[in-house]
């Protein structure tokens, strides 16, 4: 950190919320909040004159509230940049800090909050995690006994730097336990908190027992685990070494602690699994291992930065094997915690990781995207006219589109990734997506019906996940029938309804509409906005008078070859059902219907001379 | 070991068992339970037992008669599982597939017989129900010192008193939109 503050290209801002950010990679406008100090940062120098002076104490965050702290104060003694803050929720203005700080002049009570605004190429994410609270697991009396502790609170009493000097002592009376419990995963893999495994916890806590027993030998320590996760290079020898100092392990999750109210020892009560027999453990002191959650203000910080978070709440990467540390926007990545719980190591690789894939950017002076790019015909655009659309905007999952009243929707292409989910949403059909037009679509469309449609199923499939998955129902010699015939486009939020209703209107025996798995999508929200429209999609279908059966939307991920080809034998299947002769009588009844619905589509550029020689040759 | 490859596919089609797949045995429940000590395996092996299908040795066994549907193990449980009403599933299973000679599961049946007749329980002919299915006199004999000291302190009805509306309270024996099914208690 030191290096980092003295390092001529980089500037820290602490004590400062970032507010907005605005435009694309290479070119962010980023406002930031700087938040007052009361302490100019160019006249501290850190010498702490002014804090002893300080008559507040109140609860110091960085100690765990087990040291007090002054309303003047540094969050931790190593804190960079190491100027001093005042925090005028507790401050009464007494003025004595001006004194103590002299003709330094560095306490400055007129300040106000100031904005900032910078322009910057990458931005990375680095905020880290919260931790658990676990007072709501009523059964281990976090907060009702003073001598359950969490583990962080653990690890400020055996600091030597901490608020005891490193005496390990427990709150109820100031004595150095002589037996210690660990209880791992408190309010991780639970169903009823954090489902995930938080990862670290296994090793922090074996640190902390291998610590407290080198300070103290006859310590009995005992760890209540479910697992032990240590698959780390070198992390399996430290939980052997712990195992070998006399650590004892005891697999099973503790069901609940009393206190002795006497001594104000803790019983644990677990069923130890080895044995098959519930235990009463006494201990003068618990420890809980609770879970890394997700930064309080992660959702708020996701919304201004349009990185989404997943189900967990930290945030997602763009893809968990290929681009573990880029974000959806292109230009910001992710680095340590933030993105999920890590340890150290994981978190300085990711750290390096996220300062490399910034560095090639920010290397060069033009950036190369995908020219897969939407694509606004400002003359179709009914917004130009005055009259308010902007739906393409709110189906953009990159915010790449503005729309001001009475102007054209505007692209940006930069931060457009190509799902095409507002091309398929535009109702006037004014934008179209580069390379995956209506007209070269529709083309495809046209030549794979053009013979027997009515024994044909057509397959309308996104890039990643049920091209893929057909893929490797071929590369995985799944047998299905040759009836299929397939469309691939970017994300299946580009499946125009128009799509399937010229696929029927030209007779098409069956249509599948598939993607990948929600939380698979490449395109944070496409999927989502696609099942929805296929769900109105599907009723509209079964009005006009098209079996239900010749509809299906199914989400195939790469990996499911297999249910691909069980996909396509069933729906040749329901095709041999229903019957060709049944399918030609619908498709004859409701030939007129789909026309209508796509009676403006031939406006669009380039779709009239498709359309028309569709017609020629299917009649 | 035997094993039914389809008990799980039952369990889990039962009301409660929909998740018991998701159990990683932890132990929270085993070390929640009141009466663990009384049980010959305890509710995490026997989440274990459904995973591997030992049918007879799960339906046989005394362990969800024991079960006093305190629910600690179901509110702890890291996993969402219904522990209790996993229980009262194996409990309905056991009597549906005939494993009615344990002597738990008679007693369960006497003591159901009992409440339905009466609204409540009555002892005398809890017990009469009860050693009429075991034929156990011996036992029953053991019972007399017990039973007359409760009767020195008014504690043993000799009369069965049913609670009011007795009609109603049957219903509830009947499950919703069918008629009453045998093998459930």
């Amino acid at each position: 950190m030191v290096d980092a503050a003295r390092h001529p290209n980089i500037k820290i801002l602490s004590y400062a919320e970032l507010k907005r950010v605005d435009g694309y990679i290479g070119n962010f406008k980023v406002k930031v909040l700087q938040k007052p100090r009361y302490v100019l940062e160019d006249r501290c120098t850190g010498c702490g004159l002014c804090s002893p002076v300080c008559p507040i104490e109140v609860p110091n965050e960085f100690e765990e509230s087990i040291a007090p702290r002054k309303a003047i104060y540094v969050p931790q003694p190593q804190a960079v940049p190491l100027i001093y803050t005042i925090d005028m929720d507790n401050c009464i203005e007494c003025y004595k800090c001006v004194d103590a700080c002299g003709s330094l002049h560095a306490i400055d009570f007129s300040q106000r909050p100031e904005e900032i605004e910078l322009d910057v190429g990458t931005i990375i994410v680095a905020t880290g995690f919260d931790i658990f609270d676990p007072t709501p697991i009523e059964e281990y009396g976090y907060g009702q006994y003073d001598n359950v502790l969490t583990a962080i609170e653990a690890e400020r009493l055996h600091n030597s730097a901490g608020p005891t000097v490193g005496r390990f002592i427990r709150p109820s009376d100031g004595q150095i336990p002589k037996r210690v419990a660990f209880i791992q995963c408190v309010g991780s893999r639970d169903s009823r908190y954090h489902e995930y495994c938080s990862g670290f916890c296994c090793m922090y806590t074996i640190k902390n027992a291998l610590i407290l027993k080198g300070m103290y030998p006859d310590m009995e320590i005992s760890i209540f685990y479910i697992d032990i996760r240590a698959p780390a290079k070198s992390y399996e020898e430290f939980y052997q070494r712990a195992r070998n100092e006399g650590i004892r392990f005891i697999q099973g999750r503790p069901a609940q602690i009393t206190e002795d109210p006497d001594t104000r020892n803790l019983i644990v009560q677990a069923e130890d699994r080895n044995l098959g027999r519930v235990i009463e453990l006494e201990a003068e002191m618990v420890v809980l291992s609770t879970a890394a959650v997700p930064r309080q203000e992660a959702d708020t910080l996701g919304q201004t930065l349009t990185i989404p978070n997943d189900p967990s709440g930290f945030y997602m990467e763009y893809h968990p094997k290929l681009r573990p540390i880029d974000t959806p926007t292109e230009g910001v990545f992710l680095a340590g915690a933030a993105q999920g719980p890590k340890d150290i190591p994981a978190s300085v690789a990711q750290g390096s990781g996220a300062a490399a894939r910034a560095g090639r950017i920010m290397a060069v002076d033009k950036w190369e995207i995908e020219p897969i790019v939407a694509y606004v015909w400002e003359d179709r655009c009914i917004n130009a006219t005055g009259k308010k659309c902007g739906i393409c905007a709110t189906k953009c999952p990159y915010n790449a589109i503005t729309v001001k009243p009475g102007q054209a929707a505007h692209v940006i292409p930069a931060l457009c990734h190509g799902c095409g989910a507002c091309v398929a949403e535009c109702p006037h059909n004014a934008i179209t997506q580069m390379h995956f037009t209506d007209a070269q679509i529709l083309a495809q469309m046209h030549a794979l019906l053009a013979e027997k449609p009515e024994e044909k199923i057509l397959a309308l499939m996104c890039h990643w996940c049920s091209f893929g998955g057909a893929d490797s129902a071929g590369t995985g010699h799944f047998e299905y029938p040759a009836s299929s015939r397939g469309i691939r486009v970017m994300c299946s939020a580009r499946m125009d309804r128009d799509f399937v209703f010229e696929a029927f209107r030209l007779g098409a025996g069956m249509v599948l509409t598939s993607g990948c798995h929600q939380q698979d999508c490449h395109y944070i929200t496409g999927q989502q906005h696609a099942a929805k429209r296929f769900d109105k999609l599907a009723s509209a279908l079964e009005n006009m008078g098209i079996s239900p059966e010749r509809f299906r939307v199914e989400w195939i991920s790469a990996a499911e070859g297999q249910k691909y080809a069980r996909v396509i034998t069933e729906m040749d299947q329901t095709l041999k059902e229903l019957g060709v002769e049944r399918i030609k009588a619908e498709n004859e009844q409701t030939r007129d219907k789909l026309a209508k619905r796509l009676r403006r589509w031939g406006e669009v550029p380039g779709v009239a001379e498709v359309l028309g020689g569709g017609d020629d040759g299917s009649e | 070991m035997a094993q039914n490859n389809d008990f799980l596919g039952q369990v889990l089609a039962t009301r409660g068992g929909e998740r018991v797949m998701d159990c990683y045995q932890c132990g929270t429940c085993s070390g929640s339970c009141p009466v663990f000590a009384e049980m010959e395996y305890g509710p995490r092996q026997i989440m274990h037992m459904i995973h591997l299908g030992l049918e007879d040795e799960v339906l046989s066994g005394p362990d969800m008669w024991y079960c006093v549907s305190c629910y600690s193990c179901t509110c702890r449980c890291p996993r969402g599982i219904e522990i209790t009403d996993v229980m009262a599933a194996l409990r309905s299973l056991a009597l549906q597939k005939g494993f009615t000679q344990d002597k738990e599961a008679k007693f369960s049946r006497a003591f159901a017989e009992t409440v339905r007749q009466h609204g409540r329980s009555f002892e005398p002919e809890l017990l009469a129900r009860y050693y009429a299915r075991t034929l156990d006199l011996l036992a029953l004999l053991r019972q007399i010192p017990l039973g007359l000291q409760m009767l020195l302190k008014g504690k043993l009805p000799l009369l069965p008193k049913n609670v009011e509306n007795t009609r109603t309270w049957r219903e509830i024996f009947t499950p919703a939109g069918g008629k009453e099914k045998k093998t459930e208690c």
